[in-house]
């Protein structure tokens, strides 16, 4: 097994974006800081990605569930 | 002339999000909120005739939900009003507690929900407009309702790196858009 040791800019991209959902792997966390360090480009992605992840909590924005999402429609077409 | 018809079929997808955030900040309750948009859509349905064309389907949605919340508001009042005759029938150890006291307060609540947060909603959803449908749902599956990759993934059949290829577009496009309309 290939041990990686440098992560390409779509890697970076994709465990940065996974890291707005917790889903980042400690060792994958690393590898995305250490191409932070290296990359201008992705550094302004990950300040960029940080930002959207801050406003969407800020926002407090809210959805319906899909199940009365769901039941609503299930209505409506009675009607129809 | 470009006139706009109505599509009930797709109210729901279309805009059950956006009027549940219109009507959340303005009644603070969940299921009173979820009642009021399924009651907005039925009287947009028994009132489509009414429908003139000459505004979006969502104006026409949000002005039908106005009067939904305008009525939700005089039917809670007059129940206050009720409730303030009937407490001087209460025993003693309801002494001062008064039923119009506990008639909920929302100020203290709505406080919190700054002008700033209201109008950073709006240009969200103005900014999923944007997108391609499923993507947007998607995407307000997993950052909004928290909802695991798998369980998506299970949901819309795609594996998960359709999922994050998926989030991915639909974050650098928001950002996009969210930088021109909002930060800008």
């Amino acid at each position: 097994m290939k041990i990686q040791i440098a992560f390409s800019c779509k890697e970076a991209a994709h465990a940065c974006d996974k890291h707005q959902y917790k889903e980042c792997s400690k060792s994958d966390r690393m590898l995305l800081q250490f191409h932070l360090v290296i990359c201008k480009l992705c550094r302004e992605y990950s300040t960029q990605n940080k930002r959207l992840t801050d406003f969407m909590h800020s926002s407090a924005i809210a959805t319906l569930s899909r199940e009365k999402k769901e039941a609503m429609k299930q209505q409506l077409r009675s009607y129809l | 002339m470009g006139e706009v018809t109505l599509h009930p079929e797709k109210w729901v997808d279309r805009y059950a999000d956006y009027l549940f955030n219109y009507t959340i900040v303005r009644v603070n309750d969940r299921i009173v909120a979820e009642d009021l948009i399924s009651e907005t859509f039925l009287a947009g349905l028994k009132s489509k005739d009414n429908f003139k064309g000459n505004a979006s389907e969502r104006t026409w949605l949000i002005s039908i939900l106005k009067r939904k919340i305008i009525d939700y508001y005089r039917k809670k009042n007059t129940q206050k009003a009720q409730a303030e005759v009937h407490i001087t029938y209460s025993d003693d150890e309801m002494e001062g507690d008064w039923l119009e006291e506990r008639v909920e307060d929302f100020s203290d609540q709505t406080a919190e929900d700054t002008l700033e947060n209201k109008e950073l909603r709006l240009a969200i959803f103005e900014c999923l407009d944007t997108l391609d449908e499923r993507h947007a749902d998607i995407f307000k599956l997993k950052t909004i309702q928290n909802y695991d990759t798998e369980a998506i993934c299970n949901e819309y059949n795609i594996t998960p790196s359709n999922l994050w290829v998926i989030i991915h577009r639909a974050r650098k496009a928001l950002m996009t858009c969210l930088k021109k309309h909002w930060l800008e």
